[in-house]
Formats: C-alpha cells, sequence, structure tokens
C-alpha cells in the first residue's frame, strides 16, 4: 500500500530537473524504542544508502509462491574517527555497542527538499544484523551496516503453540505473531480466503511458519517500509485504489533506463497441487519415558515430552495406569505424586512434584495419552493450460505444504497458478528518480510509447521489486521490476458481496 | 579581520589573515543523468564552502602556529578573515611550503568544508 505523501510537495518534486535529496538514518543505540537520542541521528556519517526489497520467489523468480524474503538495507558509514569501532573505548556509543554491533533498530527516511524543508518518507525500518569495518590504505575508513527488515525479529525465534482447530489463515498468522514472549512486531492481516483445520508450531521459526501458513492460502507475508508485518491474501492486489489505479506514471521524461524481458522459464502447462487431510485418531499412547525418574523429598521436576505426531488433545495421567509411583523399597506412594501436564501441538510440559518430606520417590512407566493427529492419504489437484501457448509437457509442482489441509485450498492455489503460469510473464525493469511513497504491490503506468517498437509500452503493472540507491555526489535512483497487469488475472473484475450485483448475463464472476 | 582555525571543540587558535582577496569556491556535490527523452535531472546532495588560501613572508612564530593546525589530522574549525561565522573544515589538499627571497615562508593550503 502506497505511504501518504499528503501535506508534501513529493509528487511534483520527485521528477523535476533539480532537487536536494533530503535523508535521515537513525539507530536506537539505548534501545528505548525512539530516535532521538544523542548520537541516534548518524545521517551526517552516511556515505552512501543500498536498499532491496522485492516479492520474486527465489526459486521461481515471480512472485506469488509465498516464500518472500525480508528487504535488506547496506549503507556505508565514514568511520574515520572510530565512532563505530566497538574496541574505541573513546566512541560515545561505546558503552552500547562494547559486544558488537548488531540487533540495534534502525531507520531510513529518504525524499527531497521543497526549497528549505526537508521531505521524507520511511524507506526502511529493520535490525542491523552485522557491521564491517574496513580500512583503505589512503586512509579512509569505513563501516557497513548491513540490516534486514523487521521479520528479522521473528525469522529466528521459535516458539510453541497448541493445536490450533479450524482456523482461518489469518486468524493463524494472527496467533502466531502475537506469541507472548516474542519480540512484538506490529502486524495486520487480510481476512483470509481460506480456513486450515488443524495448525500449530513445534519450536519452528515464527517467519517461516507464518510464510507456509500464507502460503497455503495463496498469499504471502511481508513488512512494510515502516515495519509493519503483513498478510495480503490472493486477492489483494484485486481491492484497494493502490492496487486498481496507479499510483505513478513512468514515462520517458521520468525514466533513465528501461527493460522489458520476456522468457519461457517461467511458464507451465500443468500444475499439481497436494493436500493431506489430517484427522484425530482414537486414544493411544503419545509418549513414554523411557527410564524411571527419580525425585528426591519435596522436589520438581519438569520432563518435555516430544511427540511424534500433532495431537489433537491428551488426557491427565491415570494413576497405575499411566504412572505408578514406589519408594526405593518398592512401597507405592502414588498419592504423594502430583502431575501437572502442560500440552502444545506436538510436546508437552510434564511437571512432577513429591509430596512426601522424607522419602525418595522413582516414577515408573510413566507414559501419556492422547488423541494424535494422523496425515491420511496425500491428494492432489492437477490443473492443465487452456491458453494453449507452451507446447509440450511441463509441470510446476507445489508440494509438501502441511497447511494444505483441504481439496478447497488445493483447488484455488491450483485454479490461480494454471492461470498465472500458463502465459509468459513480461517483467520490465524500470530505473529512474526515486518515487519514495511506493510499496511492494502498488500499481504503476509504464508510458515508453515514443522510443520503443510502435505502439511501444503503455501498461499498467504491479512493483514485485523495488531497490533504491542513495550516496553523496549520485543520483537518489529507483530501480523497480514490474509485473504487467494484462492477463494476469482470467477475469477482470470478480464478484464482491455488496457491489456486484447476481443476474442473468455480466454478473462478476466468482473467484477461484 | 580575524581569522582562526583550531581542532573542534578545542580553544580557539588565530592565525595570520590569509593573502587576499581569499579564493573560495561553492562546491556542488551533485550528479546529473538525462531521461530517456533527454531532459536532464540534477539531484543534489549539498553544497559545501571550499577555500584556497595562501600566506606569505610569515614570520618563524607565525609559521609555527600555524603549521600546528595544519598537520592535524582531525576535523577543523575554521573562521575566514571576511566574517564572523565558523565552519568545520577539513585540509582538502597538501600543505605546501616554500622559503622564499626575504627568508621567510609561504605557506599554501586548501581547506572544504565538512
Amino acid at each position: 500500500m502506497a505511504q501518504d505523501y499528503s501535506g508534501t510537495s513529493l509528487e511534483t518534486n520527485w521528477y523535476k530537473a533539480a532537487i536536494k535529496i533530503a535523508r535521515f538514518v537513525k539507530v536506537d543505540w539505548n534501545g528505548d524504542g525512539d530516535f532521538v537520542d544523542a548520537n541516534e541521528d548518524i545521517t551526517n556519517r552516511v556515505l552512501d544508502v543500498r536498499l532491496s526489497s522485492s516479492l520474486l520467489d527465489n526459486l521461481f523468480g515471480l512472485p506469488l509462491m509465498g516464500r518472500i524474503a525480508p528487504a535488506t538495507a547496506r549503507i556505508t558509514l565514514d568511520n574515520r574517527d572510530n565512532f563505530f569501532s566497538p574496541d574505541n573505548a573513546s566512541s560515545p556509543i561505546h558503552a552500547h555497542i562494547a559486544n558488537g554491533i548488531f540487533q540495534f533498530a534502525i531507520i531510513v527516511d529518504l525524499g527531497y527538499y521543497d526549497d528549505a524543508t526537508p521531505e521524507t518518507l520511511r524507506q526502511f525500518t529493520g535490525r542491523i544484523d552485522n557491521c564491517r569495518e574496513w580500512e583503505d590504505p589512503a586512509g579512509g575508513k569505513r563501516a557497513i551496516l548491513l540490516c534486514t527488515d523487521e521479520l528479522s525479529i521473528i525469522e529466528e525465534y521459535k516458539h510453541r503453540t497448541v493445536l490450533i482447530s479450524d482456523n482461518r489463515v489469518d486468524q493463524i498468522i494472527n496467533t502466531y505473531l502475537s506469541v507472548p514472549a516474542a519480540p512484538a512486531i506490529s502486524h495486520s492481516q487480510d481476512y483470509a480466503h481460506s480456513t486450515v483445520p488443524y495448525a500449530g508450531m513445534d519450536d519452528e521459526s515464527i517467519l517461516s511458519e507464518c510464510q507456509k501458513v500464507a502460503a497455503s492460502d495463496g498469499g504471502w507475508i511481508r513488512a512494510t517500509k515502516e515495519g509493519v508485518a503483513v498478510f495480503e491474501r490472493m486477492t489483494h492486489w484485486l481491492e484497494g485504489t493502490d492496487h486498481t489505479a496507479s499510483n505513478v506514471t513512468l514515462d520517458t521524461g521520468k525514466s533513465w533506463w528501461l527493460q522489458d524481458s520476456l522468457s519461457k522459464e517461467n511458464i507451465y502447462t500443468d500444475v499439481i497441487v497436494s493436500w493431506t487431510p489430517r484427522r484425530v485418531s482414537t486414544l493411544r499412547i503419545i509418549w513414554e519415558s523411557t527410564e524411571p525418574i527419580e525425585l528426591r523429598p519435596g522436589e520438581t521436576k519438569t520432563i518435555r515430552a516430544k511427540f511424534d505426531n500433532l495431537v489433537h488433545s491428551s488426557i491427565t495421567p491415570v494413576a497405575n495406569v499411566d504412572y505408578i509411583a514406589v519408594t526405593v523399597g518398592m512401597r507405592e506412594i502414588n498419592s504423594d505424586l502430583t502431575i501437572t501436564v502442560t500440552g502444545y501441538c506436538k510436546q508437552a510440559d510434564v511437571e512432577l512434584t513429591n509430596g512426601d518430606a522424607n522419602q525418595t520417590m522413582y516414577v515408573l512407566e510413566l507414559q501419556l495419552r492422547g488423541y494424535p493427529l494422523l496425515g491420511r492419504e496425500t491428494h492432489e489437484v492437477s490443473k492443465t493450460h487452456d491458453a494453449g501457448i507452451l507446447i509440450g509437457k511441463k509441470e510446476f509442482l507445489y508440494q509438501q505444504l502441511f497447511y494444505m489441509q483441504t481439496e478447497v485450498q488445493a483447488e484455488r492455489v491450483a485454479s490461480f497458478l494454471r492461470d498465472f503460469l500458463q502465459r509468459p510473464r513480461r517483467l520490465l525493469g524500470w530505473r529512474g528518480p526515486a518515487v519514495p511513497w511506493l510499496e511492494l504491490g502498488d500499481r504503476v503506468h509504464v508510458d515508453h510509447k515514443t522510443a520503443t517498437y510502435s505502439p511501444g509500452i503503455d501498461v499498467d503493472g504491479y512493483v514485485v521489486a523495488l531497490n533504491q540507491s542513495y550516496a553523496a555526489g549520485e543520483m537518489y535512483e529507483m530501480q523497480l521490476t514490474i509485473l504487467p497487469v494484462t492477463n494476469l488475472w482470467a477475469e477482470s473484475t470478480y464478484f464482491k458481496m455488496g457491489t456486484s450485483k447476481y443476474k442473468d448475463v455480466d454478473s462478476h464472476a466468482l473467484f477461484y | 579581520m580575524t581569522t582562526r582555525l583550531y581542532r573542534v571543540g578545542q580553544a580557539a587558535v588565530t592565525i595570520r589573515d590569509p593573502e587576499q582577496p581569499v579564493e573560495k569556491n561553492r562546491l556542488r556535490i551533485q550528479a546529473q543523468r538525462r531521461t530517456l527523452d533527454s531532459s536532464l535531472k540534477q539531484h543534489i546532495t549539498a553544497v559545501k564552502w571550499r577555500w584556497q588560501l595562501s600566506w606569505r613572508f610569515l614570520t618563524t612564530a607565525e609559521y609555527n602556529t600555524l603549521i600546528t593546525e595544519l598537520v592535524r589530522e582531525a576535523s577543523m574549525t575554521f573562521q575566514p578573515p571576511d566574517t564572523d561565522t565558523t565552519y568545520t573544515v577539513v585540509i582538502a589538499s597538501d600543505v605546501e611550503v616554500a622559503d622564499n627571497e626575504f627568508d621567510s615562508l609561504d605557506v599554501s593550503v586548501a581547506l572544504e568544508e565538512v
């Protein structure tokens, strides 16, 4: 969603013949959540800024496959006074960086001056992953900050949840992103198309799981320039004026490079999407202790029980069925044992307390019983092209997604991918002066009728990759990869509740 | 007219006024590029001052005071002779020192606003 630039002159200033660049780079050294403290504005030390974000799947080179890498920033800084050197005890920020420069929050604002007033928009919100220092023979000392966007906060954070039943994809993502112990990240979700029968995390990366569950709905998760994690559903680009109307026209007077690429690399005749239904099994043993558990008088022990399968629910262990507690002389003391089970989807914390103040307890043959979730046979939904563009047979396999559990999910994704992949997708490359308010997914108009073969390029498209670069004495440049709207959707208009009308002819088509 | 040159944050040091008129330039830190329809776009990062200074017939005391500041490897505060405004500058060129026919020293150097 394009950024709000109301109240500024950016809409006309970005393509002015001569304009001054406005920029701010700030780091939250003390971690207090603001960027206003001493030395947190490092703008005057910035030599070079390079920002990169993309919806393109690393493997397939097209968007809409769910696997979107976090945006990155590479910022080169003047370090002649060793300001950014952790070993420099005289650095004003030494107390904060003595252990290295990483994990600090960083923001980059870029834009243009309107006369003497800097007008900027947030271009990057993220964390510093790494700082490299280097020195050249001419005496130049530089520090390079390598940063990733706010999704990096949850990329390495692993978490476990209880089993979540019959939630929509956006509800599942909301649960995953709202984990109380996880680092806080602002987030918002579209109302998803799909309901997933069973979901849950078992010490897995929050970001990775969010990406997988988003993909099962044909959508994706990304971070905005302001650092908000957003889930965008499959129909996101059919909704909202930033996607249905152009945000900016990129014509020959505002561009200095345009590339048109069209290849057969991403065209397929068939799409096969697999789905695996899950069912709750009958009551059975889901975990067994491999050895006796010793509890000294009054001692409490917590054991992590890991299950082979996801578990719908477990029952409280029953004495003489699920365990027997004895003294060293094998006298039964079950009544002195307290067991508390905190269950998660694929593991449980079993807390055992010996209530006897005098005798050591041995818990024998401890087991947990419950209702595991079993995968049934995997099904496939296959869709064949009908445009007849590619000769022969080339299959696109979309498989092994845990969250793809219903036929309706697979049907929807397969039908969309068939329409998307049966035609070669033109990708336009564009470079010109930076348009500060553009975000990934925004619709733009590319107008290049005069300098190319008639009728030239005159199309609307979605921004699927967005790079920016700025350096002192260089142009503030934006490089876009644009996916033309033409033929992206099988129908020009889809049925909208409350807007479209049900009628015999000219009714809007139902979405997949 | 007073000319001062000293390390940022340190006590002010008055040096002898340079030769008049002082040569100064307004540097435009900029780039420009033509678009596909050949129109020109120019992006300006900043506009900075650069001074080309020279001193002739320095006494030994004047020379010592001046050269002490000119060999510093640090950002400097510079007050040009024609203004009370101070600028943060760096030594932007080699410091050229020459004997002259009157057995005194001539010095020239460029200062550039950071």
